[in-house]
């Protein structure tokens, strides 16, 4: 009996720190990664991947090591199972995991296709019901993204103008293209150099695959909805993928001035949510986070971002 | 009705008359107080919409807003006026009354004086 309480014990504990094997080690993986990927200040794809396998892990477990374990425990304990119907509230649980895992993969699925759907049919002003777009954007600007794109190796996404006087500049996907988006605000409050920079963050989302990365997290997010864990796991890789952004972008410019300037200015008027998308849509933002709670967030704050760009200065 | 920034961007505004781009507001208002440029745009933005100020597309020379007030300071302030006054005497009635007797009954004899030449007005023209 003592025995059964702290397997429950144990198990609980596995379901809240996010892998549920019914043995510790899964747990200790998940804590190692943890501190591998926190370690991993410098490589923020080893970060990346790190995380990704972590969540991975994570789903892989709920469904094929409930599985092959409870296998094993079923026949050390055979005879009790075939006994009847006595309650084990420990196999249940498992059950009930495995369960989980499985609803969560078809979830996953289901959202995948609805995104990949969805950010085929629908145009950039109808994932953005709040903002006008402009279709003309400046010549100089369509010039400056043509530089950059063969300068990044990735196809140049269309350039849209938003008729917005808040500073905004973010990139979706949306008809099966890539669009970047600029605001007038941000044309008119910042220089030549600090637009350069903003332009280049946003391409070097593009060459570093951002969209598919936050596609893969945001769907083990689901497929793991049950597992708290998997909500700081994957805002953490949101991040990531920024800071890595802001290194590709200083690399595509010739160093990391401009990108600050251009991050300390918008540093002064944080305009996020004037740029939320409708629903589940592939966006990345240039702008800080400002939630509360800043593990929660899929934006890293632009002074942690200016600081990190500063420290890569020094390098 | 108003916040801080936007009331000192707003009077800055009517103090330049103009149709004004942004970073040469922001020049104009950094000389007394720091504002970041994107402060500016922000604010010039919402006042926008809350349709206190117009705004024209310029794309010349990289494309801008030129901004510039919708209203005077006169009219502005009569459209507040409007918007308090207005909502009180559609509710005309005992509460408005006990208000004006409890704030400027006994404190401010001043206040009754004018408010009693406005009411003798008022009279007048009642009886045309």
């Amino acid at each position: 009996m003592m025995n059964l309480a702290l397997r429950y014990f144990i198990f609980l504990l596995s379901v809240v720190v996010g892998p549920s094997g019914p043995m510790m080690w899964s747990v200790g993986i998940t804590v190692v990664g943890l501190v591998t990927a926190l370690s991993l200040r410098r490589s923020f794809q080893g970060r990346t991947i790190v995380l990704l396998g972590i969540l991975v892990m994570m789903w892989a477990d709920g469904l094929l090591f409930v599985l092959v374990s409870s296998h094993i425990y079923l026949l050390g304990r055979a005879s009790i199972h075939m006994a009847g119907p006595s309650w084990n509230p420990f196999s249940i649980l498992q059950t009930v995991n495995l369960g989980v895992a499985l609803i969560g993969g078809i979830a996953a699925a289901c959202v995948g296709l609805f995104i990949s759907f969805k950010s085929s049919r629908i145009g950039v002003s109808k994932m953005f019901p709040r903002l006008d777009f402009l279709e003309m954007a400046p010549v100089k600007i369509k010039e400056t993204v043509k530089r950059l794109s063969s300068l990044a190796g990735v196809t140049p996404p269309e350039v849209w103008l938003v008729d917005s006087g808040v500073p905004l500049a973010f990139t979706v996907c949306a008809n099966r293209r890539y669009s970047v988006a600029l605001s007038i605000g941000l044309l008119e409050s910042l220089d030549d150099r600090e637009i350069d920079a903003c332009i280049a963050h946003e391409i070097s989302h593009l060459k570093n695959g951002d969209f598919t990365v936050r596609l893969l997290a945001t769907l083990a997010k689901v497929a793991l909805f049950a597992k708290p864990l998997s909500y700081l796991i994957e805002p953490a890789i949101y991040r990531a993928r920024e800071f890595l952004a802001d290194r590709t972008a200083a690399g595509l410019i010739g160093g990391p001035d401009a990108l600050i300037s251009a991050l300390s200015k918008l540093k002064d008027s944080n305009s996020l949510a004037a740029a939320s998308p409708q629903g589940l849509a592939c966006v990345c933002n240039l702008g800080g986070g400002k939630s509360l709670f800043r593990l929660l967030d899929k934006q890293p704050d632009l002074v942690t971002r200016i600081t990190t760009l500063q420290e890569m200065k020094r390098e | 009705m108003l916040g801080d920034l936007e009331a000192i961007v707003l009077r800055q505004l009517w103090e330049t008359k103009g149709p004004i781009s942004v970073k040469d507001f922001q020049a104009i208002v950094s000389e007394r107080r720091l504002v970041a440029v994107t402060t500016v745009a922000t604010t010039l933005d919402r006042l926008y919409r809350k349709g206190l100020v117009s705004r024209e597309l310029v794309r010349e020379g990289g494309p801008h807003y030129l901004y510039k007030a919708r209203m005077t300071e006169g009219e502005f302030k009569y459209a507040v006026v409007d918007g308090v006054m207005g909502a009180l005497l559609e509710s005309f009635n005992d509460v408005t009354v006990a208000y004006l007797d409890e704030r400027i009954g006994t404190k401010r004899p001043e206040d009754v004086r004018v408010l009693s030449k406005y009411l003798n007005r008022l009279r007048r023209k009642g009886n045309q």
